[in-house]
């Protein structure tokens, strides 16, 4: 993963959005009964974007000094997106109280009465401000949505 | 004058009503809370607090808290900007030059408490000319149509995007990938579908919230995830906390020079805080008897730059309130606040509905003093906070994001978003890309997108009516203008920002 530029993948990240609204862009059309359609603004900004995504593509050194990826935030960011796919079908406290302790365990090394300590009064804090006292009406269970 | 005079009385007589004082308060003491914890700078602040100010039942309420919170992170951000080093946005990376200097010699306190005040004394001047602006804005926008519209928000954008930091081709980029993204949703001219890649929670287009929390505050914390060792904060020595004699005597002209500059490139669509506080820190330095000390603990590079950054701020308002038009990323994020209240921020907003921008103007002088009042004695518990360690930091910050994504509209998936958009927040903060150009071309891709097709259909389908309308035809002129400048390597006009962009 280090070997990778963060830079490229930037690039490429722009190419990518300038190929899909551009080409998506055609079939919205650029003009409806004489004046410009809903396709000419995303065609005009890909079209600009897309030599722009190549150039930081091909050479990333134009943005100066960056730092490679690390291990740690994008496992960290795996467990966050399989939170975000467990919480409509689990309810909120579950997987957040799981998601707690794996990330003060795994992520800082802490023991793991520590890291209980935190999920538990993270979790009961946050849904005691939300639900009980801001009124919103959040899942907390599997089944109660 | 007199008349503005006495407009601006009456928005004193709605911020000083008991609850408006206490959503000053209140969002003064939270945006400072936020803005403190290091990184969160003030857009992941206002972004997490937005939820908040649904709560809150009229518009004026709403805005009240949402200036105090921006203005108690931009403290916050002072603070952690000082003592840590680490600037909360661009433009605190000017404190950072001679702020944290100081701290380092033990005296953070006089440096903290110069920020505070001459934040403050910003405030009013800036206050105090918005006074007399911002009628003479609102009478020059009735006339403005969709071509000097479309003109406007090009070139704030144009200069957002290239005075970011960084080099100008990303900022740009950055732009273009924020008007992308902020057309997804149904187009409000024909009612077609635009790139909603059959999610119909995308009808509406992409929520900002969520994109905000993900962008900054959960990017901020992968990209902290990494880093194990804890960042130098520098407490043991605090110093005295007022000011000596002469801290004031090198200050003065500093505040006064800081808000004058900073207030007039506030009213400049794009020009935003980081332009102020950069060129009041090289005037300072041009000017200074002892320009070596500069880099090295001079309080007068605290004092203009914090003034110029905070009259910048308040000014921002301006074409925010008048024109309708954000200027920069943070009123960006209040002007889409205010359409949520059912606000339209434009000239007619100043004609129909005056409490909102007198009562704004008003509350802002209220929040300044709040601030002062809060800040110099609470400068202990801030720099507690400091000490918080990451691992409670980091998963606290991002399980209240989940939730605020979630509230919004009771919406699993804008949880979702807000994972994705962290994943491209941290991507960015990895590549160094500024995302506030992406913000701002975020929000005002609807403005640009209407306004545009507005244009061509007065045209009678002819792009020619931007030539011919002189205003317009002007302001597309200067911005073509700042683009050849900025690509053709002239950008060297002002050389701190090298100094800037290296810390960045």
């Amino acid at each position: 993963v280090r070997q990778i530029s963060p830079v490229r993948v930037a690039g490429a990240v722009f190419v990518a959005l300038a190929l899909a609204f551009g080409l998506g862009a055609f079939t919205l059309g650029f003009r409806a009964e004489g004046v410009p359609g809903p396709g000419l603004l995303p065609l005009l900004a890909s079209a600009v974007l897309l030599p722009i995504g190549v150039r930081l593509l091909v050479t990333p050194g134009v943005v100066g000094e960056t730092s490679p990826f690390a291990a740690a935030p994008l496992s960290l960011l795996a467990v966050l997106a399989v939170h975000a796919l467990l919480l409509p079908r689990l309810g909120f406290v579950a997987p957040t109280l799981v998601v707690l302790v794996v990330w003060a365990r795994v992520f800082h090394g802490r023991s793991l009465v520590a890291a209980l300590a935190l999920a538990v009064l993270l979790t009961s804090g946050v849904v005691v401000l939300f639900n009980a006292l801001l009124g919103i009406r959040m899942p907390l269970w599997p089944g109660s949505a | 004058v007199i008349e503005s005079a006495q407009q601006l009385a009456w928005g004193f007589s709605l911020a000083l009503q008991p609850e408006h004082v206490v959503y000053a308060f209140v969002g003064a003491l939270l945006g400072t809370f936020i803005g403190v914890l290091p990184g969160l700078g003030p857009l992941t602040t206002i972004a997490v607090l937005l939820p908040l100010t649904y709560q809150v039942g009229s518009p004026l309420g709403a805005l009240i808290m949402l200036a105090s919170i921006y203005y108690g992170s931009m403290y916050g951000g002072s603070t952690t900007s000082i003592l840590l080093n680490v600037p909360g946005e661009a433009a605190s990376v000017v404190t950072c030059l001679d702020g944290h200097e100081m701290a380092k010699q033990g005296r953070a306190g006089p440096a903290l408490a110069i920020a505070a005040i001459g934040s403050f004394a910003a405030g009013t001047v800036a206050v105090i000319g918005l006074t007399f602006v911002g009628p003479a804005f609102a009478r020059l926008a009735l006339g403005f149509g969709p071509p000097e519209y479309f003109a406007l928000a090009t070139f704030g954008l144009v200069l957002a995007s290239t005075l970011s930091g960084g080099p100008p081709i990303t900022g740009v980029g950055m732009a273009l990938v924020g008007v992308l993204l902020g057309l997804v949703g149904v187009d409000t001219v024909t009612g077609v579908d635009r790139f909603a890649f059959g999610f119909i929670q995308l009808t509406n287009g992409i929520e900002l919230v969520p994109m905000l929390m993900g962008l900054f505050g959960l990017g901020e914390i992968l990209y902290n995830a990494e880093r194990k060792g804890a960042l130098a904060l520098i407490t043991s020595r605090l110093g005295r906390l007022f000011p000596s004699r002469e801290d004031w005597r090198e200050s003065r002209g500093a505040i006064g020079r800081g808000s004058v500059l900073g207030f007039l490139i506030g009213l400049i669509p794009g020009g935003g805080a980081i332009l102020g506080a950069l060129l009041s820190y090289t005037l300072e330095k041009r000017l200074s008897r002892t320009p070596e000390r500069f880099g090295r603990g001079a309080i007068a590079g605290v004092a203009g730059p914090e003034s110029a950054n905070n009259a910048g701020a308040t000014s921002s308002f301006v074409p925010l309130l008048t024109l309708g038009l954000p200027g920069n990323a943070v009123t960006a994020v209040l002007f889409a606040a205010l359409l949520i209240q059912n606000v339209q921020p434009g000239p007619l907003l100043f004609q129909q509905r005056p409490e909102i921008f007198w009562g704004v103007i008003a509350s802002m002088y209220v929040g300044n003093a709040m601030l002062l009042v809060l800040n110099l004695p609470l400068v202990g518990l801030w720099i507690q906070l400091l000490r918080v360690p990451f691992w409670i930091l980091g998963p606290s910050v991002a399980v209240v994001a989940v939730v605020g994504a979630y509230s919004l509209r009771n919406a699993w998936f804008d949880v979702g978003v807000l994972v994705v958009a962290g994943a491209f927040g941290y991507l960015f903060r990895k590549a160094a890309l500024e995302p506030s150009p992406l913000v701002m071309a975020f929000i005002l891709a609807d403005i640009l997108d209407t306004s545009l097709r507005q244009s061509v259909l007065m045209g009678d389908g002819s792009p020619l009516i931007f030539v011919t309308r002189p205003i317009a035809a002007v302001i597309l002129l200067v911005t073509v203008a700042v683009l050849v400048t900025q690509f053709s390597g002239m950008r060297r006009l002002v050389p701190a920002v090298d100094a800037v962009q290296e810390r960045t």
